[in-house]
């Protein structure tokens, strides 16, 4: 097996911090920690709910979230999430690193 | 557990009730000491006596090979456990499939005079389709009923914000007395 390069995996943690701090300033949105199938490792360990994989030819990452959305619709909990992470990202000088972000609602609480 | 798992398990477990039956008369057949016991289970099982080392191998390797391919259909994703919102070049959003079930499920049972028996969703890549399985009392008018159900499905999936992707609704209706 090949040895990760100790500086993927600490962008990989700072691209995950990153999305953590954007998932805490968006409200009614959380993040839940799900195993991913197929990944070499289930989750990150750092954050859990957030999984930064890759990087690919040009060294960029993907980034699926995974969620818990309340009182929102879907498309609109996604939107402003969205522009919060790539917000965060930019402000870190993470942008250009990433290529996109998937998000996964596993659990959609509606209000009554 | 899937069909076909079940239907395995099913053969497995007759077998194994067969083989234990088998193994138990030919137990009491030798302990009594009983010929007419023990032999026609003996005959029963010649057969594969007379097989040849390399076709018990075969054997042994068919039987691991089925349960490699077993294990395999177990463990990989049946179904798609997510219905997509959205995907471009930004990303894909997607929701659990069996949360949006569930969610439309406690919505139908909130209907007057319907009990909702589960829904569920089948995704065919950007879209899919939704089956709702409820219980009516025997006076229902049933064609009321489907309509009920089809504006409640579709008024929930658009206020959950995934309508765009409902491709078609059934509904499976079936009517129970009401006790007096």
């Amino acid at each position: 097996m090949n040895n990760v390069p100790l500086d993927i995996l600490d962008e990989k943690r700072r691209i995950a911090l990153a999305i953590r701090s954007a998932v805490g300033k968006v409200k009614g949105v959380s993040l839940v920690q799900r195993p991913m199938v197929g990944a070499s490792y289930p989750y990150n360990l750092d954050v859990p709910g957030v999984w930064v994989h890759g990087p690919d030819a040009k060294g960029r990452y993907g980034v699926i979230v995974s969620i818990i959305v309340s009182g929102m619709r879907i498309s609109e909990a996604a939107n402003k999430l969205r522009s919060e992470i790539w917000g965060e990202l930019d402000r870190r000088g993470y942008a250009g690193h990433v290529t996109s972000i998937d998000i996964r609602v596993e659990d959609l609480i509606m209000a009554v | 557990m899937r069909l076909f798992n079940r239907l395995l398990a099913t053969i497995i477990s007759l077998a194994l009730i067969f083989g234990s039956a088998i193994g138990t008369l030919y137990l009491i057949g030798v302990l009594a000491r009983l010929p007419s016991l023990t032999s026609p289970i003996r005959r029963l099982f010649t057969p594969l006596l007379a097989l040849s080392a390399s076709q018990i191998g075969a054997l042994l390797l068919a039987v691991s090979l089925l349960a490699l391919v077993l294990l395999i259909l177990e463990i990989r994703p049946f179904r798609a456990r997510f219905v997509l919102v959205r995907d471009d070049s930004q990303g894909m959003t997607q929701i659990s499939r069996p949360d949006i079930e569930r969610c439309l499920s406690q919505r139908l049972s909130k209907l007057r005079a319907i009990t909702s028996e589960g829904v569920d969703i089948l995704v065919h890549g950007k879209q899919f389709d939704v089956s709702a399985n409820i219980a009516v009392s025997s006076q229902a008018d049933l064609s009321q009923v489907r309509a009920q159900v089809e504006e409640n499905i579709k008024a929930n999936l658009e206020s959950i914000g995934v309508g765009k992707g409902l491709r078609q609704i059934s509904t499976r209706i079936s009517r129970f007395k009401r006790a007096a």
